[in-house]
């Protein structure tokens, strides 16, 4: 427990530095260092709740699933079209493509989601199911876990892809110094028959499915070939289930794949991909001006907002993908006049969400939120968070300051101009209702100290909600790592439930009592979402579509990380 | 010539050995360490331990070194921390990169700056020396980034005669090859043009006023073959030397210009290996830049000799 607890410190840190910077001004990159999406439990085979997804899966040629932003330019499209090479804008490089020995970055992943293939994946709600797996089944305490794999599944080289192959996978993980903590809780793996695999952990563990999905910081669920594992050179000649074969690899030059013609979901339409790592991300944005690239990502809002107005005119595709951890502006709760709900409504109640974003030049891409999780999550729910309304949130104001004085607090932000510019926006909106917050402009690293040290009023933060719940646990939980001081015995049980369940549904109804006090109480106000934009060129489709073994759409773009084996080029 | 020969290869192999020292020195010192860089924050104490013990890391620095400086003269650079690529062989990919670069730019730049010093020094102070002293003057004072962004954006996304980004090695196709490296180098070369033309713009200034070249265009020889057959030569001793001091310069360069066109070179391996405390890596790249950089300077040396016969004499052994 010490070293999750060390690792989330290091993890809030990173994501704070983040969400100092990006989340307040143009550039808005989500942090990497914490899932990115919602992720629970399950333990059915292709058991996508169709209740829980959004319309547009219905649609998924054609809608970026978790937006209300616009969408990309395949609707016209026709049949889909073998053939052709890809060229993928990447933002850097990676030391090799061992998922137990490589630490990737969203470049190193877009990589291995080409040759790779993960056990589970998110459907389109942003929950885990299987997906190299025909289910992942945990006992009611989430102290065992069954893997059962698809039949028939080979490995490039034409190596099975068997329990035994899934078990030297996990004990490459457990072998390696870098990663074995992603599998701290297995304590024994037992091959059940060929396709079985049972998972004995050390306590209960009701997010293990979580970290079978390829994400930042999470590789444990990829697969490689057993004879890539015992390569010295496996790094360097990756061999996974992937719809691409590795062809080859020039550091910093091209890393080329070709289609894998024997791929289980069916050969992709692709003849190839070169992705090319271009670390300069101007350089990345002119490649793409230039045609010199046919698709790249960028976290930058106002860059997919320049790129919206190509996609009207039909000279590109814009995908947006789905929200990660929200900007937050955070009080805390233990220093007056923070410490009372009616100021902390107030100041809620009178920001003009709009209007930040169109500061922000992120109107279309940011989604307002009422809570830690978008409205297309899976842990969504309704709360009493306060809406818009600066006439209540004066009157809340001048009841407080009757009762109590003048509300007048300190509020925390970057040196960056534009973030003390949108810190003024702020300023203004509170001045109308009658608070008046006094800007502080700080180095990041002693913004972190500060609310590490508890020496803070309000400040601009990130690195909460978006992802599992379960991630946020040292944020809502009493003690720990809880920055807002903001606890309740109701919140504490609920987070030590959701920990220990296994049934995503039952975990939901826990995060459910967390939502509710949190939006009742507001220890937060939570500005908006933090998404990733696919920029493709006229011509390049599917690159919104990521479909599941059952037919089902899954979760295509995922922080910066996206699925290449539905993509094709009209001829 | 063969004692200057070997005099310059005892004193590249003295410079190699401070040079490497130091570097070994110097990446010891800086925050953060090697393990942590493979391992992360969070590995056990028993696993950093495992790491330092297989990389004898606890080992005193000399000693360390001195095992380095014998695999070294083998051949063997070691193995890169962080790739686990062998590093002869990781600079072996990228240095024929990183020498067309520089070889291409320096020959840019020289192209360029030669006529635009002859002309300036030829009427010092007319319309046309001032601007073109003004350009020098600009492109000294133009940040590198944004030539190299200002190049892409005009030459490649704009006008489309060049990609922006990818290396065609010149084994796949020597055309596409040179036009892949030709607004890297040019980008490269801004710099050193201005430095180049400035410098030689003033020696030639000089030597104008020399009386061998009075005596010249007494004897009625033209312009032209005054400035090429007699001017030149003498005025080129500062520009051969800056020329060599610069390709020092220039190898930093490459960092930048390799990082914004995506080339695969030598200065984006040694900025990674910077970066990740790989100092495996780090040495190897040092030793092969710190080979290039004193055998350009002792190439120098012997131009000075061609140009200048007294230089000749003086080196020499009596």
């Amino acid at each position: 427990m010490v070293i999750r607890s060390t690792r989330r410190l290091v993890a809030v840190a990173l994501v704070a530095t983040a969400g100092l910077v990006a989340g307040a001004c143009g550039g808005n990159d989500p942090s990497d260092a914490t899932t990115a999406t919602v992720a629970p439990v399950t333990t059915d085979a292709g058991s996508t709740d169709a209740t829980d997804a959004p319309d547009e899966t219905a649609a998924p040629s054609t809608a970026p699933v978790f937006t209300n932003a616009p969408t990309t330019t395949a609707a016209a499209e026709p049949e889909p079209t073998p053939g052709g090479t890809l060229r993928v804008g990447i933002e850097g490089e990676s030391t090799g493509y061992a998922p137990y020995l490589d630490p990737w970055t969203n470049a190193g992943h877009n990589v291995a989601k080409a040759i790779f293939d993960t056990l589970a994946v998110y459907d389109a709600s942003g929950k885990v199911v299987p997906f190299l797996a025909e289910s992942i089944t945990g006992n009611t305490d989430a102290t065992v876990w069954t893997i059962v794999l698809r039949d028939g599944i080979s490995f490039h080289n034409g190596e099975p892809l068997d329990a035994e192959a899934v078990r030297l996978n996990f004990q490459a993980v457990l072998d390696s110094a870098q990663y074995k903590d992603q599998l701290s809780l297995l304590a024994r793996m037992t091959v059940v028959d060929d396709l079985t695999l049972e998972l004995t952990m050390s306590s209960p563990w009701g997010t293990f499915p979580n970290t079978l999905v390829g994400v930042i910081g999470t590789q444990v669920g990829y697969m490689a070939a057993p004879a890539m594992l015992a390569s010295p050179e496996g790094s360097r000649n990756p061999i996974g289930t992937g719809p691409f074969r590795f062809v080859e690899w020039v550091p910093d030059d091209r890393l080329i794949v070709e289609r894998n013609d024997d791929y289980w979901l069916g050969a992709p339409y692709l003849d190839g991909i070169e992705f090319r790592p271009i670390a300069d991300s101007t350089a990345r944005k002119a490649a793409f001006d230039a045609g010199d690239i046919d698709v790249y990502y960028t976290g930058s809002s106002s860059e997919i907002v320049e790129y919206f107005e190509q996609q009207a005119a039909g000279e590109v595709g814009v995908t947006i993908g789905a929200p990660s951890e929200p900007d937050v502006v955070m009080f805390n709760t233990a220093n007056a006049p923070l410490d009372d709900v009616r100021v902390r409504r107030a100041l809620a109640m009178s920001v003009d969400i709009p209007r930040l974003y169109d500061y922000l030049e992120a109107t279309g891409v940011k989604q307002p939120l009422t809570g830690p999780y978008a409205s297309s999550s899976f842990w969504f729910v309704e709360s009493d968070y306060p809406a818009y309304d600066p006439a209540a949130a004066a009157a809340l104001i001048e009841e407080y300051e009757a009762e109590v004085g003048p509300v007048t607090f300190e509020f925390a932000g970057g040196q960056d101009p534009f973030i003390t510019s949108y810190q003024e926006l702020f300023q203004s909106m509170w001045a109308e209702i009658g608070a008046e917050a006094n800007i502080v402009s700080r180095a990041q690293s002693e913004n972190i100290d500060a609310v590490l040290n508890d020496d803070f009023q309000v400040i601009l933060w990130g690195g909460i909600g978006g992802g599992d719940p379960d991630a946020d646990y040292t944020q809502f939980h009493s003690g720990g790592l809880n920055f807002s001081n903001f606890t309740d015995p109701a919140i504490d049980a609920a987070m030590d439930a959701g920990r220990a369940l296994a049934d995503p549904e039952a975990r939901k109804e826990q995060y459910a009592i967390v939502q509710q006090i949190l939006g009742e109480q507001v220890p937060y106000i939570w500005t908006g979402t933090n998404q990733f934009g696919v920029i493709t060129q006229a011509g390049v489709n599917g690159i919104a579509d990521f479909t599941l073994p059952d037919g089902d759409a899954g979760q295509p773009i995922n922080g910066g990380r996206f699925y290449l084996k539905d993509v094709w080029i009209a001829a | 010539m063969t004692s200057v020969l070997v005099s310059r290869l005892a004193r590249l192999l003295a410079v190699l050995l401070a040079v490497t020292a130091a570097s070994f020195c110097m990446v010891s010192l800086l925050p953060g360490d090697t393990v942590t860089a493979m391992l992360g924050a969070n590995a056990s104490e028993e696993d950093r331990a495992a790491v330092r013990e297989e990389l004898r890391l606890d080992d005193p620095l000399p000693v360390r070194y001195a095992r380095w400086v014998g695999d070294a003269v083998t051949g063997d650079l070691g193995t890169s921390y962080r790739t686990r690529q062998p590093v002869t062989e990781a600079i072996g990919q990228r240095i024929g990169v990183t020498l067309q670069l520089v070889v291409l730019s320096q020959l840019i730049a020289l192209a360029v700056a030669v006529p635009m010093a002859i002309f300036g020094a030829l009427r010092p102070g007319s319309l046309l020396d001032k601007l073109l002293s003004s350009t020098q003057l600009a492109l000294l004072a133009t940040p590198g980034y944004l030539v190299a962004v200002g190049l892409m954006a005009v030459f490649a996304v704009q006008l489309g005669w060049f990609d922006t980004t990818g290396y065609v090695r010149f084994t796949e196709n020597p055309l596409l090859n040179l036009k892949s490296l030709l607004l890297p180098a040019l980008a490269l070369a801004a710099e050193q043009i201005a430095l180049y033309a400035r410098v030689l713009r003033t020696d030639l200034v000089n030597t104008f006023d020399q009386d061998f070249i009075w005596f010249a265009r007494a004897k009625g020889n033209s312009t032209r073959r005054i400035v090429l057959r007699h001017a030149l030569r003498p005025s080129s001793i500062g520009i051969v030397t800056l020329t060599g001091i610069s390709v020092g310069r220039m190898i930093g360069g490459t960092v930048l210009v390799e990082t914004i066109f995506s080339l695969p070179g030598l200065g984006r391996y040694t900025i990674d290996a910077i970066n990740n405390r790989d100092f495996m890596a780090l040495q190897g790249a040092v030793v092969v830049l710190t080979v290039g950089f004193v055998l350009v300077n002792f190439v120098a040396d012997l131009l000075h000799g061609v140009l200048d016969p007294r230089i000749r004499t003086a080196v020499r052994p009596a």
